[in-house]
């Protein structure tokens, strides 16, 4: 399958570049893929993706990065024209959707306020299709509720709006930051599924259980490509294909989805999956595994690896230079000295074969008990 | 021990005129603009175990922060009574409250918004101890640094205030702040929604810590299952202002569960995608909660006594109370 989007080195900073918060960040899009971008806040993964889209606040400096859509770049691209691709081809949902919604507007004016400006829809179609989109993501009533204004709907009701405009133009990228994480749990589940549908929906997708890592890069579908910007790493199982992991604005391992989970490379990703509360359809454990200290200070980053201080498992090296990504084979990347080849002759821990393969003593399944 | 009899909280929203003059312009319109409030909690009981972690789980709406906020003796109850050590709540004396407040507390979910600005985190801390009379200023002060150790701060923030302090400090800060006149109920509302995961299980095992190392009984207000189900040794599911079951941690996997638990344990897990119970529809409205069963509407088994009986919560098996028709 084809890249459909790449970023390359993408760094931003902040005070004219004397804060830097995302410092290289490389990522590719295969058509049909469903990536997921996880970090804590300041981490930078919201920040990437708002300058994707050309959304950056002007606070904000694009020190590098290179956008590539369909092998045309973004960066020679005039502002209009920018903006008409990134309505067109590349949809957002926002985190918030209050503030992502103009409240003196009806939903139906804003839902069809896409058609006709980037399709050309006159009002009376635009109007239809709007109905029709707010039909297809579960509104009950769009007739009704397209008259109505945001504040009259919940929460749950103002994130399907937020989704069908992202989705009203059919884009070939979605790009979606924190989509349910303003939701309740009954609500951020009927959210994700309605996200899967209406994405796997723009292409007759098979649903196919997540790929084996050895076919990780190999899209199991066809439907829209989806980047999920996350904090919660198990929000991911059975939903996206790849994870790409950040701490202090660097992407520290990129993984296939089932291989995230059972063998986590970087410390910084196996001591979060440890401090997560594991499944339900899991054992309860004693007690959770911590990652003691706390992130560094969003462009204050020590010169060495950003997860030494917090690192159980560092050494020398880490303190004095920033390791790059190793490769581990079959699309698997980390950010750690573990897995360079010289400290490995030198008779440093082979950090694969000691892995945890079971987290929380427990083998892990996705999905139902 | 904490006892609540049948409990009910509605709130009247005041038009934002302040409650003289909505009362006034209630009066005058003949109860047009009585909306008929915001019923919160419609008439829950409870008992909390002495040194068990009670975890009160539900989704936005359900409650259960009213609830917490009626157990700590923030508000008054419309109906019914909250009993500590067998006292009413309601008819203790100034004296009497006094001391029921040293000896219940409360954490709250946004850290930012229940602390003065202008104090530092030792005067924060020592507040409580001015109030109520404890020790004089050398002793409070040892008593301070004793506090930040135990939640786990240097002894020199004392002097910063809380806007130097990062959301999980500021969260120890205020756990320090509800230890200082040392309780024996704790009510944590929401103590980690508001942090970052590797920040989360600091927290959690600090909480968890200090319980063991104290005799606490904690009361923990979250809507976050998989949380609840790792700290707690009962839960209370809430919805609609109402309980809808009450479960000790041991029997979890030996109960015919509520209808509502089910769904929700299946929107915990993400099974809902896998064809699980995906939950269709939204949680009821508070100010017009349906007839019947609050989650009748939404439930898959629903039958007719659903929508005209409200079930009540009956004791099935040890451990296992649920209020439904159907189990």
């Amino acid at each position: 399958m084809s890249t459909i989007l790449e970023i390359d080195n993408l760094a931003i900073s902040f005070n004219h570049g004397a804060k830097p918060v995302v410092r290289g960040v490389c990522l590719r899009l295969k058509a049909g893929e469903i990536v997921g971008l996880v970090g804590e806040s300041g981490s930078g993964k919201s920040i990437s993706a708002l300058s994707l889209m050309g959304l950056l606040p002007s606070s904000a400096r694009l020190d590098s990065g290179e956008f590539h859509f369909k092998g045309q770049n973004l960066n020679a691209l005039s502002p209009a024209e920018r903006r008409r691709l990134c309505g067109t081809h590349l949809g957002m949902v926002f985190q918030e959707p209050l503030t992502a919604l103009n409240p003196v507007l009806t939903i139906g004016e804003q839902v069809a306020e896409v058609y006709r400006l980037r399709a050309g829809y006159s009002r009376h179609q635009a109007w239809k299709a709007a109905v029709e989109m707010l039909a297809r993501v579960g509104l009950s009533n769009p007739a009704e509720a397209a008259r109505n204004y945001p504040h009259r709907f919940s929460g749950g009701m103002r994130q399907r709006v937020v989704i069908a405009m992202a989705l009203a133009l059919a884009p070939e990228v979605l790009v979606a930051d924190e989509p349910t994480t303003a939701l309740d749990p009954t609500i951020a589940a009927q959210i994700l599924a309605l996200l899967a549908r209406l994405t796997a929906a723009n292409n007759n997708l098979e649903k196919d259980a997540a790929p084996r890592a050895s076919e990780a890069f190999a899209p199991s579908s066809r439907g829209s490509t989806v980047l999920f910007i996350t904090h919660n790493l198990r929000l991911l199982t059975g939903l996206a294909q790849r994870v790409l992991v950040m701490y202090t604005g660097l992407v520290v391992e990129e993984a296939g989805v089932p291989e995230i989970f059972t063998h986590p490379a970087h410390p910084y990703t196996q001591g979060l999956l440890k401090a997560l509360p594991p499944a339900l359809s899991e054992p309860a454990p004693e007690r959770l595994k911590a990652i003691g200290g706390t992130p560094p200070v969003p462009g204050q980053w020590p010169p060495g690896c950003p997860f030494e201080p917090r690192c159980e498992r560092a050494f020398t090296p880490c303190r004095l230079s920033l390791p790059p990504l190793f490769n581990l084979g079959g699309g698997h990347l980390a950010r750690c000295f573990l897995y360079s080849r010289e400290e490995k002759r030198s008779g440093r821990p082979e950090a694969l074969t000691d892995q945890p393969t079971d987290l929380n003593g427990a083998k892990h399944r996705s999905g139902g008990e | 021990m904490l006892t609540i009899e049948n409990l009910h909280k509605t709130f009247h929203p005041d038009l934002g005129l302040g409650r003289e003059i909505s009362a006034w312009l209630k009066r005058l319109s003949g109860g047009i603009h009585d909306s008929g409030g915001v019923q919160a909690v419609r008439g829950v009981s409870l008992e909390t175990r002495p040194g068990e972690i009670l975890g009160l789980v539900g989704e936005s709406g359900s409650g259960k922060s009213t609830l917490g906020r009626l157990l700590a003796g923030l508000y008054k109850p419309d109906q019914g009574r909250v009993l500590f050590d067998g006292r009413d709540l309601g008819a203790m004396k100034r004296k009497e409250r006094k001391s029921f407040r040293k000896r219940v507390q409360i954490m709250f979910q946004d850290p930012v918004s229940s602390m003065n600005p202008r104090l530092t985190a030792g005067s924060m801390i020592e507040e409580g101890l001015v109030i109520h009379r404890l020790g004089n200023s050398t002793e409070r002060r040892h008593k301070v640094d004793r506090l930040l150790e135990e939640v786990g701060l240097p002894p020199d923030t004392r002097s910063r205030y809380s806007h130097e302090f990062s959301g999980g400090q500021r969260q120890r800060l205020s756990l320090a702040r509800a230890l200082a006149l040392g309780p024996e109920i704790l009510i944590a509302d929401e103590p980690v929604s508001a942090l970052d995961v590797s920040i989360q299980a600091q927290i959690i095992n600090l909480l968890m810590d200090l319980r063991q190392r104290r005799g606490l009984t904690l009361i923990l207000v979250s809507h976050d299952l998989p949380l609840v189900r790792i700290m707690a040794d009962r839960l209370a599911v809430m919805y609609g202002g109402l309980l809808m079951e009450v479960v000790d941690k041991d029997r979890l996997w030996q109960v015919p569960h509520h209808p509502y638990v089910l769904s929700l344990m299946a929107s915990a897990d993400r099974a809902g995608l896998e064809g699980g119970r995906l939950l269709e529809g939204e949680p009821p409205d508070p100010q017009n909660p349906p007839p019947g069963c609050p989650f009748q509407p939404r439930c898959p088994e629903a039958v007719v006594l659903c929508r005209n009986e409200n079930p009540p919560l009956i004791n099935h098996s040890p451990g296992f109370s649920c209020a439904c028709h159907r189990r």
